[in-house]
């Protein structure tokens, strides 16, 4: 079962083409890693998968909506972590989570003696935990580390138990051990039926993901089990870099 | 269904309380910008005429002319005074600016007053100095159709300079420029906090989120305009309260009427706001659209000159200006009681320009993804 079907999708902005006639489907409950340098268009594309961008040519179905013209039944389903995730800085790690909570009507175990969302068994207690931001919940988000940020920004994202979850380079200026962090909370926190689409410039972190999508100017140039490709994340590495490599080349002449 | 779309907006708009509060610069520029311009506005900003310098032209000498000079010399409004005894030197102190107003009274001015035949006292003023001279001419003829009517007991001795002012009777400027002000500065934070709104958003990276969030552009929409409505109300208030109690000045209309007629007026600015703020991409690009727009709609409203006045194109140009009715109803309500129906009349036009700028924002918010 598939949860994007996309069809020829072209985007371009003026005369520059961020998405040449691309097709791609996406299935259902499992991590798929966009792969790809900067600038070879997997922002652009998450962006259109979403509707934030409207696509020049082609068509998009997203878990059975349009996202061009039925966003806001495609935004109940969805949960989407931009490259620089969307925290308000003046509030505090738990007022941040508390917003998402209300936004998404996330249910928040009340607790009268530690206030609303700070009892025993709310999920935004089991989000703290999990992201060990709990001693920090007080904290303005303004003021948090890079990598507690974007633990933040992953667990609002993940509030609400999204169908399909978009995250756009969430390890990119992260520590290593944050990193694994983050790759962890996706993995525990998501139920088994969500579709996970992750994009990444680390091919060592693609290497882990159930199906590698390796994009170049636009272009899908690799689809498959990143197995399939490399046994281990090593040869993975080279294997995407020699795909990347004498397009690249070719193209300089 | 209802609960969760009370849940989302409520969510929104304390998340906009809070981001407002915790921004020690936003929170200056709500309260403190507000009240230190209405302390200074109120000492400067003023058509009223202190210390006008006068040049006095005596060439009757009698008691009649010494009379009339001292109501001058005795008025708060005049300061300096100059006595010549000749043209010459008259028109000196004029061309010198050392003086706004000049008092010729001629010879045969007790002659004429005792005979009741009409005497002339020739009042000049700087036609440099627009307004002040305008003003000054004003008090001047005051001041002698004061006397002669003292002097005979009637209007009509020939000094007929009558100046005569409806809803402030005494000239008391300081009551229109004050209402003017707090209505301004209630214009002008609602226009900024909502035009950095989205713009600031969109800066921070926080907007996209908003979009790809459950909230529906209504909701979006309802949760950026309800905050910055009640603080310009809560200003608005406060600074209405200021004006009454520190300048004595009277409220004579209906109080349901004029908070009614703000807030109208307030969501129309709000609409305007968001509208600039969900086409703009910076904050920087906000701010500049604002004033941009500020500038025009204030000029257009009738605060520095009458709208009778404009050119026939520009007068309609005014109907599309929400801050024209904005300046009708709180001057009107406050200081003339305005009724019921001129209310309507004013405020049914600020509803159209509310509904529309409103929509546009929010079909703004969607066309601005591209």
């Amino acid at each position: 079962m598939q949860t994007v079907i996309i069809k020829n999708l072209t985007k371009k902005f003026g005369s520059t083409v961020a998405i040449d006639n691309l097709s791609l489907n996406i299935e259902k409950g499992k991590i798929t890693g966009l792969i790809g340098a900067d600038g070879a268009g997997k922002t652009t594309l998450l962006r259109t998968i979403i509707g934030l961008l409207l696509p020049s040519e082609g068509e998009i179905d997203v878990l059975g909506f349009n996202p061009e013209t039925q966003k806001n039944e495609l935004n109940q389903h969805i949960g989407y972590m931009p490259q620089k995730f969307g925290l308000y800085e003046d509030l505090t790690v738990i007022e941040n989570l508390k917003l998402y909570a209300d936004l998404k009507g996330v249910n928040i175990a009340p607790s009268p003696l530690e206030g609303e969302g700070r009892g025993e068994g709310s999920i935004l207690t089991k989000m703290l935990e999990f992201t060990t931001l709990a001693p920090f919940q007080d904290r303005l988000a303004g003021a948090l580390s890079g990598g507690m940020k974007q633990k933040l920004g992953l667990a609002c994202t993940l509030l609400g138990n999204p169908e399909f979850l978009l995250l756009d380079e969430p390890s990119v200026g992260v520590d290593p051990i944050s990193r694994r962090d983050l790759m962890k909370m996706v993995r525990n926190m998501i139920s088994p039926e969500t579709t996970v689409l992750w994009s990444t410039a680390y091919l060592d972190e693609a290497h882990s993901f159930d199906t590698a999508v390796v994009l170049d100017k636009g272009k899908v140039i690799y689809e498959g089990k990143p197995h399939d490709l490399a046994p281990t994340p090593q040869e993975f590495e080279n294997k995407v870099i020699d795909l990347i490599l004498p397009l690249a080349l070719r193209e300089r002449g | 269904m209802i609960r969760e779309f009370l849940r989302r907006v409520a969510a929104l708009i304390k998340k906009e309380f809070i981001t407002i509060w915790n921004d020690p610069k936003t929170k200056g520029i709500i309260i403190g910008m507000p009240l230190m311009q209405l302390l200074i506005f109120s000492n400067t900003s003023t058509m009223e005429v202190q210390n006008i310098d006068t040049v006095i032209l005596d060439r009757s000498k009698s008691v009649e002319s010494r009379e009339l000079i001292s109501r001058f010399e005795y008025s708060p409004r005049f300061r300096g005074f100059y006595y010549v005894d000749n043209e010459d030197d008259f028109k000196k102190y004029f061309d010198v600016q050392k003086v706004q107003i000049g008092l010729n009274i001629p010879n045969d001015f007790s002659r004429k007053v005792k005979s009741g035949k009409g005497a002339i006292v020739q009042v000049v003023s700087d036609g440099r100095q627009t307004n002040s001279a305008a003003i000054g001419a004003g008090y001047a003829g005051q001041i002698i159709s004061g006397y002669s009517n003292d002097l005979m007991g009637e209007p009509d001795t020939g000094i007929n300079i009558t100046v005569r002012n409806w809803f402030n009777p005494n000239l008391k400027y300081k009551w229109y420029i004050l209402t003017i002000i707090v209505s301004m500065l209630s214009l002008v934070t609602t226009l900024i906090l909502t035009s950095l709104s989205i713009a600031r958003e969109r800066e921070l990276g926080t907007f996209d989120q908003l979009i790809v969030s459950p909230l529906s552009s209504f909701e979006i929409l309802l949760g950026k305009s309800i905050p910055p409505l009640c603080i310009a109300m809560t200003l608005t208030m406060i600074m209405t309260g200021i004006i009454i109690v520190f300048f004595k000045i009277p409220f004579v209309g209906s109080v349901a009427l004029f908070l009614l007629s703000m807030t109208i007026s307030l969501l129309a600015i709000v609409g305007v706001g968001l509208f600039i703020s969900a086409i703009s991409n910076t904050q920087q690009q906000a701010i500049l659209s604002a004033m941009t727009f500020m500038m025009p709609a204030v000029l257009l409203s009738g605060f520095l000159s009458p709208v009778e006045d404009m050119p026939m194109c520009l007068q309609y140009l005014t109907y599309l200006d929400p801050v024209r009715f904005f300046m009708v109803l709180s001057r009107g309500i406050f200081l003339k009681g305005m009724g019921l129906g001129d209310v309507m009349a004013n405020i049914i036009p600020l509803i159209i320009i509310a509904t529309i700028t409103l929509t546009l924002a929010s079909r703004t918010f969607k066309r601005k993804l591209g």
